[in-house]
């Protein structure tokens, strides 16, 4: 990890920046999002669409973000907009604009994500109060949690409790943040991670060795792993293994670019790029997949000590998971004022968590008007495979894949196989393009029209639709502003050199 | 089916799954900590492949 990056920070060491990456990818969705999805869509058959996603899709696109980040970080840029206009043609200039993106959709689900992130250090503290045991039906901890997001709900514990977490959890990320790279971000990983192993293993025995209450723990590892052959020739389970490919590996949302773009131009990625992706694979398959289903099928503890300790053990896991993403998450944002503005990195933090506090704000008084929901699905899911599709299009065909393929190998520790120069060129992009247009038709413009209002099936209440337009319009707000400022950032550069040196 | 008792099939693909990224990971921490560069890229065994040729960036 030596050498010259034009004076930007640089990671401190080599395991720091795996743990640092693998805590991007390593989130709720690992612990939460995995078990479910798995159960949902065939069980233990649901591996075989996953493992091959995580090949043709997961795989490749990790390694091309990895290149497009080393190889902008090297030319001064630490976000998107830069390194797609490095990999496009610069005389037309028209390639970082569509790295927007890569600002702003990192940004946005930040805001929100810390929001969800903080519920997890709230009910850390509610475990170790008992708070919530005794909250055995199923109702009564979904109303619990309902009291908990509304604000203006004082019957339970007084709506102020969810604010004062939320600006505890962004008032530490602001701390860990404005540290920097190696001081904040690296360090918080190399404590952060162990941690969280440590916890999760420690679970895992404990749900595996639990007296059942209500089901013996095979019964509970059932819901998630019993196979239902019939579910492979479904092709919404294919594209919900390729979706959750997404969500584990922080794909498509630019946060892997900035990470990546702090290396050296002499760094390995291939071989560390595939450690982090493994890292996250053992914390989504075998952590993720025998925790949460099964102590649920199995019966929660109860209030004595060991069971506040599982509980708090629990959510405290979600909690550092939560952090370590959104560390990642707010990250190209502050690159971005960084080096386009020239701001101090105090200055950079201070503004992206003012800016998260006030527009996290909204989602903390009308989160139950659905306001969250919009920005979840369009930034955090349909921008996803957007943002991918445009990278893979401009990695491939403008930068060229023999120029990729070569920069990929630069100081690599690990040669990829040749396969994957095809994969990258024509069967990754192929992927992509059926997913966005599969969701597009299927979910994108029924979402973008509302019908779930109109369908009895859903029942979501007519009057968040006012709500759901606010609630568009600052998304719509957000990528003008970052338009705006990728213009005016661009305004004072010099013309490129056309050699292209 | 989800929820009755776990098959052997269920077992398979959870050992299965399980065992791959356990291997995975294990493989990729042997090689960072105790082989780096093991199996070094074309480009530096100075090959020739059109993949290894130096490109001007």
């Amino acid at each position: 990890m030596s050498g010259s990056t034009r004076g930007r920070e640089r990671w401190g060491t080599r395991i720091g920046l795996i743990l640092a990456m693998a805590g991007n990818a390593v989130g709720l969705g690992n612990f939460l999002r995995f078990p479910v999805q798995a159960a949902q869509n065939g069980g233990g058959t649901f591996m075989i669409p996953y493992f091959i996603s995580f090949l043709l899709l997961g795989v490749p696109l990790m390694w091309i973000e990895w290149t497009i980040g080393r190889y902008g970080g090297s030319r001064g840029h630490g976000t998107v907009p830069g390194m797609f206009d490095e990999l496009g043609d610069r005389k037309k200039r028209w390639a970082k604009y569509l790295g927007v993106l890569g600002i702003v959709m990192p940004l946005i689900v930040f805001i929100y994500y810390t929001y969800v992130v903080s519920w997890m250090l709230g009910y850390s503290f509610f475990s170790l109060a008992g708070t919530y045991f005794g909250l055995e039906a199923f109702e009564q901890a979904s109303q619990f949690l309902y009291t908990y997001q509304d604000v203006f709900d004082t019957s339970g514990h007084g709506g102020w409790v969810a604010v004062l977490f939320f600006v505890l959890t962004i008032s530490f990320l602001g701390w860990v943040l404005s540290k920097g790279i190696s001081g904040g971000i690296e360090k918080l990983a190399l404590i952060g991670m162990p941690i969280l192993f440590l916890f999760a293993f420690i679970l895992m025995i404990r749900v595996l060795t639990l007296p059942p209450a209500v089901a013996s723990p095979a019964d509970g590892l059932s819901f998630i792993w019993n196979p239902e052959w019939s579910s492979l020739g479904n092709a919404r389970v294919w594209l919900a293994a390729a979706g959750q490919m997404f969500f584990t590996l922080s794909l498509g949302i630019g946060t892997i670019h900035t990470y990546s773009s702090f290396l050296t131009e002499k760094d390995d990625i291939t071989l560390t790029g595939l450690s982090t992706g493994a890292t996250n694979e053992f914390a989504e398959i075998v952590l993720g997949g025998t925790i949460a289903i099964p102590a649920a099928v199995e019966g929660l503890p109860g209030p004595d000590f060991w069971g506040r300790i599982t509980g708090f053990f629990w959510f405290f896991l979600l909690f550092i998971a939560g952090i370590t993403s959104a560390v990642a998450l707010s990250s190209p944002a502050i690159a971005f004022l960084q080096e386009e503005f020239r701001q101090t990195r105090r200055r950079a933090v201070r503004t992206v968590m003012t800016l998260a506090l006030a527009l996290g704000g909204l989602h903390v008084i009308f989160y139950h008007k659905q306001f969250l929901d919009v920005w979840d699905y369009w930034a955090g899911t349909f921008g996803l495979v957007l943002f991918a599709t445009i990278e893979i299009v401009l990695f491939a065909y403008v930068f060229g894949i023999d120029r990729g393929w070569h920069e990929m190998h630069v100081g690599a520790d690990l040669r990829v196989p040749g396969i994957y120069r095809p994969v990258m060129k024509w069967i990754t992009p192929l992927f992509l393009f059926v997913l966005l247009g599969w969701w597009g038709v299927t979910e994108a413009v029924p979402t973008f029209l509302m019908a779930d209002v109109a369908d009895a099936a859903i029942s979501y209440d007519p009057a968040t639709v006012p709500y759901r337009w606010l609630s568009r319009a600052v998304l719509l707000g957000l990528v003008g502003l970052g338009l705006y400022l990728i213009k005016r950032a661009w305004a004072g550069k010099p013309a490129p050199d056309s050699s292209g040196a | 089916m989800n929820g009755s008792s776990l098959t052997p099939f269920a077992l398979f693909f959870m050992l299965i799954s399980m065992g791959t990224v356990t291997s995975l990971t294990a493989y990729c921490y042997y090689r960072i900590l105790f082989a780096p560069n093991r199996n070094p890229p074309a480009e530096e065994r100075h090959e020739g492949s059109d993949s290894t040729q130096p490109v001007k960036l």
